[in-house]
């Protein structure tokens, strides 16, 4: 059997175990409600650089929409949501999160806004692994080169052009760089290719959705 | 035994034994974050702040604790600290946070902080305790944003970048352009120009009290010399 020593030592440890965790759960308590807000906070920042203007009247972070399990690999992402970006209940884009993975190390998160006519809104790099100063410029706090993307869609350029310039495509590449912007190139392509397949879809749930809506709103005020 | 007074606790803690340079404790951080001063200075705050209330806490339960027991101790007492600070890094500093990522967490078993359990806090009184993890966090923080300063320089050129994710919207525009626009030398922005530059910290350190010992000791010094001659001459005779 143990000896007195070690019940001692347990009960020690216990106690110590016991206050650090009272201490933890306290301050975790505590602080929680401006944990989740400063979460949102820095979630929307991104969000609401790719909305087409600051007038929507929803909570473009909450107010989302699935995407089919089909599509993940197309988007690279392996969970994932549709922000939708509204006025007065009306939708005019959404918000797209995407992967690239050929980067020139890791995965490269973007999200890409694209209006409802499959045009881009703005895209911006959420996270990213690149080498600082030398693949880091597709940051829109290091360079405008992001912003090329603006008003882009598969309409006004043709497949060939969703390349840097270096491969005959439309897009610049950052002086030492070519593979991170080819593989961000690539992905918001995939991204709009994507929006073109699923379109029917997102805009018809919306419309049952607003359907629901009406009528329910009808039945009330009977 | 290692009780000391607050002046050698102050010698100690900045030049003497200083954490970075001479002990190399808690190197990963030192080596990994030091490419941008805001990263630096929130890994020191950080640190600073575990290890000043470590230090309090472990002095305050002394003499419950002793033999087999004390390490896991100390490791739950650091890691509560290490877990709040990490709780209000996410409230006050998000964007901080994420940028200085598993570094954070790391906090506990970052040896500088288990050492000055171990060594000091564990012996000496709470307010003396308290001191030391001060003045040691001190002296870890000075290596550290000291080395951040000289690789912001020299890898991009400009010093003080995001200091925003600090100081709030005020500090947006502290960054200093002291090289040319686009100036940019990679090798600093990555570890291997960290321990380069560490070496030449720990260089410059050895330059200076090699300077302060020949300035003080020369008369010792001389004196050892004539001992010395003696005793050579002495078994030969």
């Amino acid at each position: 059997m143990f000896s007195g020593s070690v019940w001692k030592n347990i009960a020690v440890l216990g106690i110590v175990a016991l206050i650090s965790g009272i201490t933890v759960f306290t301050v975790h308590a505590i602080t929680k409600g401006y944990i989740i807000k400063s979460e949102s906070r820095y979630a929307k920042r991104f969000l609401f650089q790719v909305a087409p203007n600051a007038n929507y009247t929803n909570d473009i972070l909450t107010d989302t929409i699935n995407i089919p399990k089909k599509y993940f690999s197309m988007l690279g992402i392996e969970s994932g949501e549709i922000h939708l970006v509204k006025i007065n209940g009306k939708l005019i884009s959404i918000i797209v999160p995407s992967i690239a993975y050929d980067g020139y190390n890791g995965k490269i998160k973007i999200l890409v806004g694209i209006n409802l006519d499959g045009s881009i809104v703005s895209v911006r790099v959420v996270s990213h692994k690149e080498t600082q100063e030398l693949g880091d410029k597709m940051e829109v706090v290091k360079s405008d080169w992001i912003l090329n993307f603006n008003k882009k869609s598969l309409n006004n350029l043709e497949p060939k052009s969703w390349k840097v310039k270096k491969y005959g495509g439309y897009f610049d590449q950052f002086t030492g760089a070519t593979i991170t912007p080819s593989a961000i190139i690539k992905q918001v392509h995939e991204t709009l290719k994507y929006y073109e397949m699923d379109k029917s879809r997102i805009i018809k749930e919306l419309d049952v959705f607003n359907e629901i809506k009406v009528s329910n709103n009808f039945e009330g005020g009977n | 035994m290692y009780i000391r007074s607050y002046k050698s606790i102050l010698n100690n803690g900045i030049w003497e034994e200083n954490q970075g340079l001479i002990l190399f404790l808690g190197l990963c951080p030192l080596i990994a974050v030091s490419n941008s001063v805001v990263k630096a200075l929130g890994l020191s705050i950080a640190t600073m702040f575990v290890l000043l209330f470590s230090n309090i806490t472990i002095s305050l339960i002394k003499k419950r604790v002793s033999g087999i027991l004390k390490i896991p101790i100390f490791i739950i007492i650091i890691a509560t600290f290490t877990t709040i600070i990490e709780l209000f890094m996410k409230v006050f500093m998000y964007e901080l946070y994420i940028l200085l990522g598993i570094f954070i967490p790391l906090i506990i078993v970052n040896g500088l902080i288990l050492n000055r359990a171990e060594i000091f806090a564990c012996k000496n009184s709470v307010v003396k305790s308290a001191f030391d993890g001060l003045i040691f966090g001190m002296g870890f923080s000075a290596v550290l944003i000291t080395l951040s300063a000289v690789r912001e320089i020299l890898s991009v050129g400009k010093i003080f970048i995001n200091m925003d994710l600090l100081f709030g919207s005020a500090a947006v525009d502290w960054s200093i352009t002291i090289f040319s626009e686009g100036y940019s030398f990679l090798l600093f922005m990555l570890p291997p120009g960290a321990f380069i530059l560490l070496g030449f910290l720990i260089a410059l350190k050895n330059l200076i009290d090699g300077k302060v010992n020949t300035l003080s000791g020369n008369e010792r010094s001389s004196l050892k010399k004539e001992t010395k001659r003696v005793r050579t001459t002495g078994p030969v005779a």
